[in-house]
């Protein structure tokens, strides 16, 4: 079968445009495993160790007299919970807790840009592309996603003792501490959200 | 500079930026661990890879301390850094000292890489390799005819490949595949039939033989396309090529494989292998076994002709009468890389060929039979069989040798498909195509079917061999173009002995790299 230059041009811009959709795709949904956290809330991974504050929390109760929260993760008591949130802190019963989501570094989008990189480099394989550029979407999108859920723990899947290493008082509420003189994150405590890559 | 050039830069420094990418961002996540004083030892359980080092305090006061060090015999931590209050507000920095017993639980965090980095790097280093590979040879990304996947032990493995020397109209065949490691689940057997490569593929029929298997037997075909009830195999004894002693590479089809390099100054040299089996009962009519795949040499030879023909392919494939399929009689790519031989001695103790078994395609492994005609003048009573292989060096892959003693003819049953899907989708008009014998279902790279076959009642009593039919088209790649040479593509299609001596040392500069590159990247599942 003769390929005529026609039909070589329309190969080439399918290509193209293939990668550059696929890229972004990948830069899009990259972070579609979302933290949940506001934007400039999370530090990122590179000075989350030094981080002073407690992990950004979403709490879900089993019942309607006690609302979902979320907001700084503060400390785990031994039948409660602490959570900020623009400073009030609210002590939720541990037992009335059906689900928890706790994120505590911010995962960027490295992972997409790495991906969406490589499709556009599927460029390079010609009209090979159509095998390897899926491949770069079937599994860029996933590797993106489990970047991101390695900055997030979730319970009951863990349990308390073990997520009280992400809250602000990992040692428990502190003893002579008013709730009210607890403060959240400062504007400029807060860490500027990430540009995309590309 | 051509467009070609330019092309070739411009993606290279695309590779580059992606290297960079790999070199410059690596994905990291935080470990925390936590840690209370309770004695001196441990604090011998922090961790020093942690370059901050937190400790937290009972009225919720923090230390923030970098390049900390534990005295032990003064149970302090020094370091340098900040403390701060319960409100997290500032109360004094630089360098600083804690008592271990004023610390309510000391946290350390150590970056480690992402599990992400692991399939990222993968993908890019494949993805890279391929970009790297397929840009200095274009002839190594290879395509195929269609590829056939049927469930086995392991899941669903590559079975068979089907029409491999169709490559063009004129040479739409059909091509028996027998399903050896098929392991039907229920009445029904799905079969995916992939286009994995650059290439137009028009198929006309995709049926099911179903052959009974006598007890403790295997139903085989030869080259003829018959059908044969074999007792259980034999294995063999002894096998000797030039490197030595082959034989525990040839015992089972386990995907150990016995295979050689080809000649350096002609690809078409054969080589000889020596091969014994125990002695079978007197009387009883054998079979030789051989489940064996082409190596990649007459694939890039192929590609090779492509390249040469360039503009001028289409035209020429349609007066081709044959190029990779070996005919009797005809000179042709195919013929003079030939197929297996199966040789044994006449009365005068001189070799002699009594059968070939061989199938076009790299790809997947076929399974063989040679019925043998093993006269007692040629066969002492008492004897071990010793048969001997003559083959084209550097042209099979061997993965088994056995021995079956012919029990009987047999005729299949033939199942069309029942139901196609197209991505999980039933597609009823590809499954009016492939039952209308007068139109062809024509696929292109990426599709993807799944053909489903009734089963006869106790499925597992037979054994299952695919009839394909139809012809593929390859797709001309922009580099192959630039070496358009009618003189060269006339020596390989018209004289082609004298091509695969021109040819040599090209193809033995690639084929080191050659199969290893393709199966890398050829299977990047």
């Amino acid at each position: 079968m003769r390929v005529d230059a026609q039909q070589r041009t329309r190969s080439r811009y399918s290509a193209v445009t293939l990668a550059l959709l696929g890229c972004g795709l990948l830069l899009g949904l990259g972070g579609c495993a979302t933290t949940g956290a506001p934007d400039d809330w999370l530090p990122p991974v590179m000075s989350a160790a030094s981080d002073p504050f407690g992990a950004w929390i979403h709490v879900t109760c089993s019942e309607v007299s006690w609302p979902s929260r979320e907001g700084e993760f503060i400390a785990v008591g031994a039948d409660s919970i602490y959570v900020l949130r623009a400073h009030t802190l609210h002590a939720i019963p541990r037992e009335k807790v059906t689900r928890a989501r706790l994120a505590f570094f911010d995962p960027g989008q490295k992972a997409a840009g790495w991906s969406a990189a490589g499709a556009l480099s599927t460029l390079s394989h010609g009209l090979v592309l159509v095998i390897s550029l899926p491949f770069w979407l079937a599994g860029g999108l996933p590797i993106a996603n489990l970047h991101t859920k390695e900055a997030i723990a979730l319970h009951p899947e863990k349990d308390w003792p073990e997520l009280r290493q992400y809250a602000r008082f990992p040692q428990g509420p502190p003893l002579n501490i008013h709730r009210l003189q607890l403060r959240s994150k400062s504007i400029e405590e807060r860490h500027p959200p990430k540009k995309p890559i590309i | 500079m051509t467009l070609y050039d330019k092309r070739h830069l411009a993606l290279s420094c695309l590779l580059l930026l992606t290297f960079m990418m790999i070199v410059g961002c690596t994905l990291k996540v935080q470990h925390r661990t936590l840690v209370e004083p309770v004695d001196y030892r441990s604090l011998a359980s922090l961790d020093s890879r942690s370059p901050v080092l937190k400790a937290h305090l009972s009225d919720g006061g923090l230390y923030i301390l970098n390049n900390w060090t534990v005295d032990e015999e003064t149970r302090t931590v020094h370091g340098t850094g900040a403390l701060l209050d319960a409100r997290r507000d500032t109360v004094t920095s630089g360098p600083l000292d804690v008592a271990v017993d004023s610390v309510a639980i000391f946290e350390s965090n150590v970056l480690q890489n992402s599990q992400a980095l692991a399939p990222l790097t993968v993908l890019t280093v494949a993805s890279a390799a391929l970009s790297v590979y397929c840009l200095t040879n274009p002839k190594a990304c290879f395509g195929s005819c269609p590829t056939f996947y049927v469930p086995a032990d392991s899941g669903a493995i590559l079975q068979a490949e089907g029409f491999s020397a169709s490559v063009a109209p004129a040479l739409e065949a059909n091509d028996l595949d027998l399903l050896l490691r098929c392991r039907p689940r229920g009445r029904t057997l799905p079969v995916t039939m992939t286009n994995e490569a650059l290439e137009t593929h028009v198929v006309r029929r995709v049926e099911l033989l179903a052959l009974k298997r006598p007890a403790g037997g295997r139903v085989l075909a030869d080259h003829a396309g018959r059908f044969w009830q074999t007792g259980p195999l034999q294995p063999l004894q002894r096998c000797l090529g030039a490197e030595g002693d082959c034989t525990t590479l040839l015992t089972e089809f386990d995907g150990r494989e016995r295979f050689s390099l080809a000649d350096d100054t002609d690809l078409a040299t054969r080589e000889f292998l020596e091969v014994e089996f125990a002695t079978p009962p007197p009387g009883v009519r054998q079979g030789l076994v051989i489940v064996s795949r082409q190596s990649l040499l007459s694939t890039y030879l192929f590609y090779q002709g492509l390249a040469y023909l360039g503009g001028h392919a289409a035209p020429a494939l349609v007066r081709a009468e044959q190029v990779l399929e070996p005919v009797p009689g005809q000179r042709s790519l195919g013929s003079t890389l030939g197929n297996i031989e199966v040789q044994i001695r006449n009365e005068a103790g001189l070799w002699r060929t009594v059968g070939a078994a061989g199938e076009t395609g790299p790809l997947a492994t076929n399974c063989h039979f040679v019925p043998l005609d093993l006269s007692p003048s040629v066969m002492p009573p008492g004897a071990p069989l010793q048969l001997r292989l003559r083959l084209t060096r550097g042209h099979w892959r061997l993965d088994q040798l056995a021995l079956a003693t012919i029990l009987g003819e047999t005729q299949p049953r033939r199942i069309p498909p029942s139901r196609v899907q197209r991505d999980d989708t039933v597609d009823e008009t590809a499954l009016a195509i492939l039952l209308d014998p007068e139109r062809c279902l024509t696929t292109l790279p990426g599709d993807r079917y799944e053909l489903v076959y009734d089963l006869p009642a106790c499925p597992q009593q037979y054994e299952y061999c695919l009839d394909s039919q139809g012809y593929y088209l390859e797709w001309m790649r922009e580099e192959w173009r630039a070496e358009e040479d009618p003189v060269q593509a006339a020596l390989l299609f018209l004289q082609p002995e004298l091509a695969l001596r021109q040819l040599a040392s090209a193809f033995k500069a690639l084929e080191p790299s050659l199969e290893t590159e393709f199966w890398g990247s050829r299977y990047a599942r």
